[in-house]
């Protein structure tokens, strides 16, 4: 980013890090070192279809 | 203190170009400093970051990057066009670049763990290098903070993004939303890291009129004007500031005399107006102040001296229908270039947009006479605050110019009393000529005087006068009469006036046994007396 920060500028990129989901759609971004797996698993729609069924976590 | 001592102190300052507004900062904003301006929502301060970046390159050729939180760079490029801001062109032309960072309702975003705006600094840092800036405008901050949950987190960063501004020898200012005209500076406590320098613009409403003012709260280490100053935001100009406090007393008084139109009332005067004063008529309605006024203008335009006619009572129509029942053409007076009548509802505009707008007629018509028919008429457009600052931006601004100023005001009673318009501005007029009705014997005539005469000797009766087809007549003071000012005049008989007059005299005599004083001295002391029981 540091050295391309032509590239942040297009992708309008605010954060670093930040990881983007772009395909299957909906386009999605996940900023931060991703230390709350369960977040981002849940942000990238990759998690198990059992542990879906839990009730998810508060967010906050 | 003048912008001149900025040489002497350590923080030098950068001219905005924006409309006065480096009057009240003594200069502009602090160079490569960053300064948070703070405002309600609709305050404009918007308006006020693009124009810093815009007239930067209209007028400086310095170049700009604007960064938005906010709305999108599309959004701002459209509604900046109404201003005349082509932001586009200066795209184009590599004077300005955006950094959009305002928020994609199309992208989901999902804070997983530690992050930071490096990205952002850096993409503030790459536009900076690009265009090779010399202002950044940063809007607004406190959408930053909406963007992002973890607070401290944004707070840390732009904290390291201010900082990083001012290595990078740029001026920035930077926009803060509060929500509340008179409170706290800004949410989030954002001046709490970015407070060099402190701006405030305020939007308060008052009396269901609106009335914008800019306050700069501090500027670190050099000076600045204190308070609120009157702002507008005018389409093409963008915004305009009003530093009533910045107009010094310090007119040229001339002891030139220019006629007010009317010999008899020249007369009264100690031989007419002065040239650059400022003259008050105020009487009720009827009594004549229209006329005074077309007299006046009249008088200007035989004299070769061009007038303007500022009326917010009455139409165009009946104007011109008035005054050709005084033996006035107006329309000739116009058509010759010599009159300049603009009629308008006081309501089309604030009195903040009045005084800039009548500012540009008169610089460019360039009138020796102006009248103003009348104060009282705008008086209701805005708060007593405000109108008091329109009169005082107004009066001195023709006195700058030399201009002769005839104000009208309608006093609220028919017979006597004053204004409230009156009390706001008699002690800025040089001159103040009441108009009155006196009631006699069933008979409603009408009275003349001149109060005041700033540095003049003037006639002190009160005279009667009348109105016929060639204007105004004035007559015999109102000498059997007293109590017209009041509002309540009583008759005196003759009989009673030839006892008090004998009583003065009898004084008068007793007086004369022990002096050896001329006859002649004494009448005419005994009549000053008379003149002075009189009023």
């Amino acid at each position: 980013m540091l050295e391309n920060p032509q590239l942040a500028e297009d992708e309008k990129i605010l954060a670093t890090p930040t990881l983007i989901k772009q395909l299957p759609p909906p386009l999605r971004r996940v900023i931060g070192d991703l230390s709350d797996t369960e977040k981002v698993l849940l942000g990238l729609e990759v998690r198990p279809q059992a542990s879906a069924q839990t009730p998810p976590r508060d967010s906050q | 203190m003048t912008t001149d001592d900025t040489s002497l102190s350590p923080v030098r300052k950068l001219p905005t170009g924006i409309g006065s507004f480096d009057v009240i900062a003594k200069g502009g904003l602090p160079v490569n400093r960053t300064t948070l301006l703070s405002g309600t929502a609709g305050s404009g301060k918007t308006v006020f970051a693009v124009q810093f970046l815009a007239a930067g390159i209209q007028q400086f050729d310095e170049h700009a990057v604007f960064v938005t939180f906010e709305e999108s760079a599309s959004d701002i490029r459209t509604n900046m066009r109404s201003f005349g801001w082509d932001l586009a062109q200066w795209e184009r032309d590599g004077k300005l670049a955006f950094v959009d960072a305002s928020p994609d309702p199309h992208i989901e975003v999902i804070e997983s763990g530690a992050f930071d705006l490096g990205a952002l600094l850096a993409r503030v840092q790459n536009a900076v290098k690009k265009v090779n800036a010399k202002r950044v405008s940063v809007d607004s901050l406190g959408a930053v903070f909406s963007q992002f949950s973890d607070q401290s987190v944004v707070r840390r960063e732009l904290f390291r993004i201010a900082w990083a501004l001012k290595s990078m020898g740029v001026t920035a200012l930077l926009t803060a939303e509060r929500t509340l005209d008179y409170g706290p500076v800004a949410r989030f406590g954002i001046e709490e890291f970015i407070a060099d320098n402190v701006m405030v613009l305020r939007n308060v409403l008052e009396d269901e009129t609106r009335r914008r003012t800019i306050e700069i709260l501090k500027f670190r280490g050099t000076d600045h004007q204190k308070g609120e100053v009157p702002f507008t935001i005018l389409p093409g100009d963008g915004m305009v500031v009003i530093p009533l406090s910045a107009i010094q007393l310090k007119q040229k008084s001339s002891n030139v005399r220019t006629s007010s139109g009317n010999e008899e009332l020249d007369k009264m005067c100690g031989g007419g107006f002065f040239r650059d004063s400022v003259i008050l008529v105020s009487g009720a309605t009827g009594t004549g102040k229209t006329l005074t006024v077309t007299q006046f203008l009249n008088g200007g335009a035989a004299v070769g001296e061009k007038c303007l006619l500022l009326a917010f009572e009455e139409s165009r129509e009946q104007l011109f229908r008035n005054a050709i029942g005084w033996g006035v053409d107006f329309e000739k007076l116009e058509r010759d270039g010599m009159l300049r009548v603009i009629c308008d509802y006081p309501e089309v505009a604030t009195l903040e947009d009045w005084l800039l707008s009548i500012q540009k007629i008169v610089e460019e018509f360039k009138p020796s006479r102006v009248a103003l028919d009348s104060l009282s008429a705008l008086e209701r457009v805005g708060t007593i605050k405000a109108f008091r600052e329109f009169v005082i931006g107004f009066t001195s601004f023709i006195k700058h110019k030399e201009i002769t100023g005839l104000f009208t005001s309608t006093t609220s009673s028919l017979m006597g009393g004053t204004s409230i318009t009156e009390g706001h501005i008699s002690t800025l007029t040089d001159s103040i000529i009441l108009l009155r009705y006196v009631e006699m014997f069933g008979d409603m005539k009408r009275g003349i005087t001149v109060l005041k005469m700033r540095g003049s000797a003037h006639d002190k009766g009160i005279r009667e006068f009348n109105i016929d087809k060639d204007g105004m007549h004035l007559g015999r003071p109102f000498r059997n009469v007293t109590g017209i000012l009041s509002g309540a005049p009583v008759h005196v008989s003759p009989a009673d006036l030839e006892r008090v007059w004998s009583q003065y005299d009898a004084e008068v005599s007793d007086r004369r046994r022990g002096s050896r004083e001329s006859e002649s001295g004494e009448r005419r002391r005994g009549n000053e007396r008379r003149g002075s029981a009189q009023s």
